[in-house]
């Protein structure tokens, strides 16, 4: 097995794993939201690993029409998870660039860029990752799109994710899950800036992707964690503790 | 930050004479890494040299005074003012003080120190002697930067050198501030056996209350930052958890 498809299949496993976990509660009511989320990334991550690109694709017609499901995919994740992770970090400002008035808006004009150059695209061959048809102008302009949005919202909250971080009086597993959260947003902006601009960086540009995905599970366990703990420990007022200095 | 290696070598021989390193280790409880580490680097900490004095029988501050940086901590005032005396009482006894007196109707209870331990007892000391300017004159004659000290405060501790500077500036009992920082106990600073319920029982009922006031003022700020983080927690495991 190939580095690049361990980090593929790690990354699969990771969000399917976390996509089970999240059902039960969510079925309940409880954070749906990041339910979809994980739901959308397994989709994405799946539909980026050619073994299953392929057969999928070929159901659909064998136009690369996958490839569009996975962009989608890729743009439901990051706007539920990343207006998840803004009213975690408390960024009015990010949850708005997201999910508020400007946000939408960089979501429908991306939306509705990517059907349209999608459908100027002629891509009659199944192709993961479109590498055969990157001459075509139309097909870069449309990976281009793909890879931006998911830019933009990681660079709306990697702050706020640092911030948190930073915090010496935060709890350590909370402080160490927006840490991991930072670095997946870190690896996908570093990555779509790489791509954007030509740069040839191999293998990196499937470990980069993949690995975020990743370690954003493993940040998403880490605040789980503590929730856990959370629970475990017994309820008192804060007045018996030892905060009071 | 702590006495030279040398001056500590010359100290422990005399007091622990033949003692090795392990011997002193195990006596004290102190890791042995840390010892060497400390010794390596040329600089002792006072928690060492209080350690190393409790476990042969001597006064810790008659040992530091041993040292140069702390020749001076026998010879100035040792005997705490009231106000310092109150500060190292948490606002639960100040409470239970109040509450005898209110409700009394018997002898007048002795609120239980031991068992409510101020737990910011040095930023207490601290404001006790501060005749107005202190950090400011403790930055200047020490080097640290007055944020750097009140960083220190707000955590809850305040390094030893820096503790009995400000008790020279402030002209308070010089180990008044080891005390505060719990490096050494009242009673090894030689600090009267219920000093402190003494210093409390001589307020008067209004200055019982004010000082309560000004104790449960400075508590309920720091509970609603801390109750502030709490819910700042919760947001967090809300919507990623």
């Amino acid at each position: 097995m190939s580095i690049t498809s361990a980090f593929q299949f790690g990354a699969l496993v990771a969000a399917a794993v976390f996509t089970l976990i999240r059902l039960p509660p969510a079925m309940k009511g409880r954070n749906p939201v990041l339910f979809w989320g994980l739901a959308a990334t397994t989709v994405g991550v799946a539909l980026s690993i050619p073994s299953i690109y392929l057969p999928v694709d070929a159901l659909l017609g064998g136009e690369n029409r996958a490839n569009l499901i996975l962009r989608y995919a890729t743009y439901a994740v990051v706007t539920l998870i990343g207006s998840s992770a803004a009213a975690a970090f408390r960024a009015p400002m990010a949850r708005s660039m997201i999910v508020g008035l400007p946000g939408l808006s960089v979501l429908a004009a991306t939306v509705i860029a990517t059907t349209v150059l999608f459908s100027m695209c002629d891509m009659p061959v199944s192709s993961p990752g479109l590498n055969g048809y990157m001459n075509q102008e139309s097909v870069w302009a449309y990976a281009v799109i793909g890879r931006l949005y998911p830019a933009y919202v990681a660079a709306c909250l990697i702050i706020p994710a640092f911030r948190v971080a930073a915090t010496v009086r935060r709890p350590v597993l909370l402080r160490i899950g927006s840490a991991l959260i930072g670095l997946a947003l870190a690896e996908n902006l570093i990555w779509s800036a790489l791509w954007v601009t030509g740069q040839q960086t191999g293998v990196w540009d499937y470990i980069l992707p993949h690995s975020s995905v990743i370690v954003l599970a493993a940040g998403l366990g880490s605040v789980a964690l503590y929730g856990l703990a959370l629970k475990q420990r017994k309820k008192q007022s804060l007045l018996t503790s030892n905060y009071i200095r | 930050m702590a006495v030279s290696a040398r001056s500590f070598q010359n100290w422990r021989s005399a007091v622990a004479p033949g003692e090795s390193n392990a011997e002193l280790c195990r006596r004290t409880g102190i890791k042995r890494s840390t010892l060497g580490q400390q010794i390596v680097r040329g600089k002792v900490s006072e928690i060492t040299v209080v350690r190393v004095a409790r476990a042969y029988g001597k006064n810790p501050v008659e040992a530091l005074s041993d040292f140069e940086e702390y020749s001076d901590l026998l010879g100035g005032p040792w005997r705490p003012s009231p106000a310092e005396l109150i500060s190292q009482v948490s606002y639960i006894c100040i409470l239970q003080v109040i509450l005898a007196r209110a409700t009394s109707s018997g002898a007048p209870q002795r609120p239980d120190l031991d068992k409510h331990p101020h737990q910011n007892a040095i930023r207490s000391w601290f404001e006790a002697v501060d005749p107005g300017d202190l950090r400011q004159r403790l930055s200047t004659k020490t080097g640290v930067a007055p944020q750097n000290i009140s960083a220190q405060l707000s955590a809850g501790r305040l390094a030893p050198e820096l503790a009995v500077e400000a008790a020279r500036i402030a002209g308070a009992s010089l180990p008044g501030g080891l005390v505060a920082t719990k490096l050494v106990t009242p009673g090894e600073a030689g600090w009267p056996r219920n000093g402190q319920q003494e210093a409390l029982a001589a307020l008067t009922d209004s200055e019982l209350l004010f000082l309560a006031r000004d104790r449960l003022d400075g508590v309920g700020k720091q509970l609603r930052k801390f109750e502030h983080d709490v819910e700042n927690d919760l947001t967090l495991l809300e919507n990623l958890g």
